[in-house]
């Protein structure tokens, strides 16, 4: 039990702050997937041709190939890639990417690619007499999707969006193979330095239940208040 | 909604923005280590790295004054990160070899200890002949990208090779029996006879005059275009390898002299 | 990066196919048998039984795979090998298989996640069901067997085939416990050739493949089995 007290000679202190990663991690994550979803549903739903083969493409792959593929990806090319890009504009140099803002844009493009799918088609269920409704108000497009559509849309994904924070959060996990410090890698490196089997992964287990329950908590509150004025 | 979605797109562009400005400054030496390499390199609990080659490099820094900046990476991706100017030196006990002097440039060597294969249950075995059949249908654990890994999936044909992420891992299941030896830089086994006085090295000491896949001892990685730099390195490492700093260092961490003259 | 070495890279991952569908297709059977197991005990009227299966499914649905599969092996497989007696037993050779760790951490994981699955379809079966089999005679686990397990497992289905695709992609983390699948095959080439984009574009381009396949043979399964109403 020594080994999770705080500062040298215990754990406790790198577990904390590594938990504080893990978090910081799966929000800003979480938040990326959702904004980019949101911009890949309104493509798929009202865009040309090309754009909805393209994004529909996306999708299809960020959710059929396995997680640590695009992990890796990132991690050992995508500097080189956003580089090339800078290059293009005249920018002769490297640039470098923090190992957190990496992890970010891994877990954020697989977080999109289901948040996409749920905007879809929530979007496609507000019944289209709702937009009528905007346009007889004499509303702008752009305004009825805002005020009317997007609104309705959202109080309609959140049961799935729920869903998708939890798969956000648990596959923060595996950022652990790009070094950053979060709960997986430090209990990895705690395990290795210390030779205690069990300790370690057990608290990390503990803390990942201790997140999804909070989330549960908290996801069934949202719930219930966006669901108090839906009368069906 | 669009101007969330706007305004994260501006905030996401001026954290690369920064990035873009922030030019490596010339006051630092970015060094890549693996941290999971005693003694060349490993992490206490504090979580600071330590080990010879963190003395070596901070000696170094000192005499081209600079300031060392310790940058961990996993070794499966010391290279590519290197390319990726994560850093700007590679010290992780590297050894110089034909394959990776395809990527990246060296400095002279700075020690060399030599390949070998550590087990509990082996019996020592005099020469590579003998080596290969005493593995034979036995379980090797490698660490991925070493010359190790890359000699042993040549070479043993019989044999069931385990590759690992970090030598840490190895060493946890080799002392457990989950594999019966294992292979790496001898510095390694000497390292971890300390835990465990049964880990035994088990094979004659191989070096490039075994197989040139073993390489010319082990140096500092620089990425390729990098000449200044290179050339400073290099002299700072002549130099403490003339005045015996080199030496000193070396017998500090791994019980004798293991530099390269 | 040359073509030759795209070539020879692509059948060296091929070769590791094998591999990856051994995983997922022992763990997702054991896993699916273990799965009617939990959910027949958390439908049981022992608190105790119902609480074991409920913590089962709350645990492996609450923690990422990739801890679960580090428990296995180096927790739990390493504290086995730390007693004498388990290394002298006969079952050693099984024991330090790391093979056997992967399909256990992917079996327990998906035997919670398909629990779940089930539970849920039997759940949404309507009540009436069980009362006009049981007019029909039928005992409680009978009308379970014959009535409402085959309408579950067909209302399942689809959300089963995405339980099959995350199998799939989560066999990619047995590479991190040494076993040479095809992301553990593609670390190794990676390492030796620095090559990044060329070997993500060859395995993710063969998952992509099996998870066209598996979703192809789910959608035909689902055609056949719809439910017909008039």
């Amino acid at each position: 039990m020594e080994l999770l007290y705080w500062g040298n000679n215990g754990w406790g202190d790198e577990i904390f702050f590594a938990s504080l990663v893990t978090i910081a991690l799966a929000v800003c994550s979480y938040a990326l997937g959702l904004i980019l979803g949101l911009y890949i549903a309104m493509g798929k739903l009202y865009s040309n041709k090309i754009v909805k083969i393209s994004l529909d493409g996306y999708t299809t792959v960020v959710r059929g190939i396995p997680e640590l593929l695009v992990i890796y990806l990132l991690f050992f090319g995508g500097e080189n890639i956003i580089t090339q890009i800078a290059s293009v504009f005249g920018y002769d140099g490297f640039i470098n990417l923090p190992p957190f803002l990496i992890g970010v844009l891994a877990i954020g493009f697989i977080s999109a690619s289901y948040s996409a799918e749920v905007f879809r088609g929530s979007i496609k269920s507000v019944h289209k007499g709702q937009m009528e409704a905007g346009l007889s108000l004499c509303l702008s497009k752009d305004k009825i999707f805002d005020k009317i559509t997007l609104p309705q849309a959202i109080r309609i994904a959140i049961p799935s969006l729920g869903n998708i924070w939890q798969l956000t959060l648990k596959d923060t996990a595996l950022i652990s193979v790009t070094g950053l410090a979060e709960i997986m890698r430090i209990s990895r490196v705690a395990t290795n330095s210390e030779r205690e089997p069990f300790m370690f992964f057990i608290v990390a287990a503990c803390i990942f239940l201790f997140l999804t329950s909070v989330s549960t908590k908290i996801q069934k509150i949202i719930e219930k208040k966006y669901n108090r004025s839906m009368v069906r | 909604m669009k101007k969330i979605g706007f305004l994260t797109i501006i905030i996401i562009t001026i954290l690369v923005v920064i990035q873009f400005n922030k030019k490596s400054s010339d006051e630092i030496l970015r060094v890549g280590v693996e941290g999971a390499y005693i003694p060349w390199g490993g992490i206490d609990p504090s979580g600071n790295v330590v080990g010879f080659e963190v003395e070596l490099a901070n000696k170094i820094c000192e005499k081209i004054n600079r300031k060392c900046k310790f940058i961990k990476q996993d070794w499966d991706g010391i290279i590519p990160a290197l390319l990726n100017n994560k850093y700007d030196v590679i010290m992780a006990g590297m050894t110089i070899t034909e394959e990776r002097k395809k990527k990246i440039d060296f400095t002279r060597g700075y020690a060399d200890t030599g390949v070998a294969v550590g087990s509990l249950s082996l019996e020592k075995s005099n020469s590579i002949e003998e080596l290969l059949k005493k593995l034979e249908g036995k379980k090797l654990g490698v660490q991925t990208g070493t010359i190790s890994a890359k000699w042993a999936d040549e070479t043993l044909k019989n044999t069931i090779i385990r590759s690992y992420g970090t030598q840490e891992e190895l060493n946890i299941d080799l002392l457990n029996g989950r594999i019966d030896a294992g292979m790496n830089d001898t510095s390694v086994w000497t390292a971890l006879q300390k835990e465990n006085e049964d880990i035994k090295i088990v094979s004659p000491i191989l070096t490039s005059k075994d197989d040139p896949l073993f390489g010319e001892g082990i140096g500092i990685g620089v990425k390729k275009g990098r000449t200044e730099l290179l050339s400073e390195l290099n002299r700072v490492l002549n130099e403490m390898s003339a005045d015996g700093s080199l030496s000193n260092l070396a017998t500090k961490w791994f019980g004798y002299d293991a530099s390269l003259r | 990066m040359e073509l030759e070495l795209f070539i020879n890279s692509t059948i060296e991952i091929l070769k590791a196919v094998p591999t990856t569908l051994s995983l997922v297709t022992l763990s997702l059977s054991i896993g699916f048998i273990m799965a009617i197991f939990l959910v027949a005990m958390s439908l049981s009227k022992l608190m105790l039984v119902r609480f074991f299966a409920n913590s089962y499914i709350y645990y492996f649905r609450g923690t990422p795979l990739l801890i679960q599969i580090y428990l296995m092996y180096f927790g739990f497989g390493y504290w086995l090998s730390m007693h004498e007696n388990v290394k002298q037993s006969i079952f050693w050779d099984i024991i330090s298989e790391p093979y056997w760790y992967a399909v256990s951490a992917l079996m327990f994981n998906t035997a919670g996640y398909t629990a779940e699955i089930l539970r849920g379809a039997i759940l949404s079966i309507p009540k009436g069901q069980f009362e006009s089999s049981y007019s029909l005679g039928l005992s409680y686990y009978q009308s379970m067997i014959k009535i409402i397990l085959p309408q579950a497992i067909r209302q399942a289905l689809p959300a089963y085939s995405n339980e099959v695709i995350l199998m799939v992609k989560g066999s990619s983390l047995a590479s991190i416990i040494t076993i040479m699948e095809i992301t553990g095959t593609m670390n190794k080439i990676r390492s030796e050739t620095y090559a990044v984009y060329e070997l993500i574009f060859i395995a993710g381009s063969i998952y992509l493949l099996i998870n066209f396949v598996i979703t192809r043979i789910f959608n035909y399964l689902e055609n056949k089995y719809k439910i017909v109403s008039n």
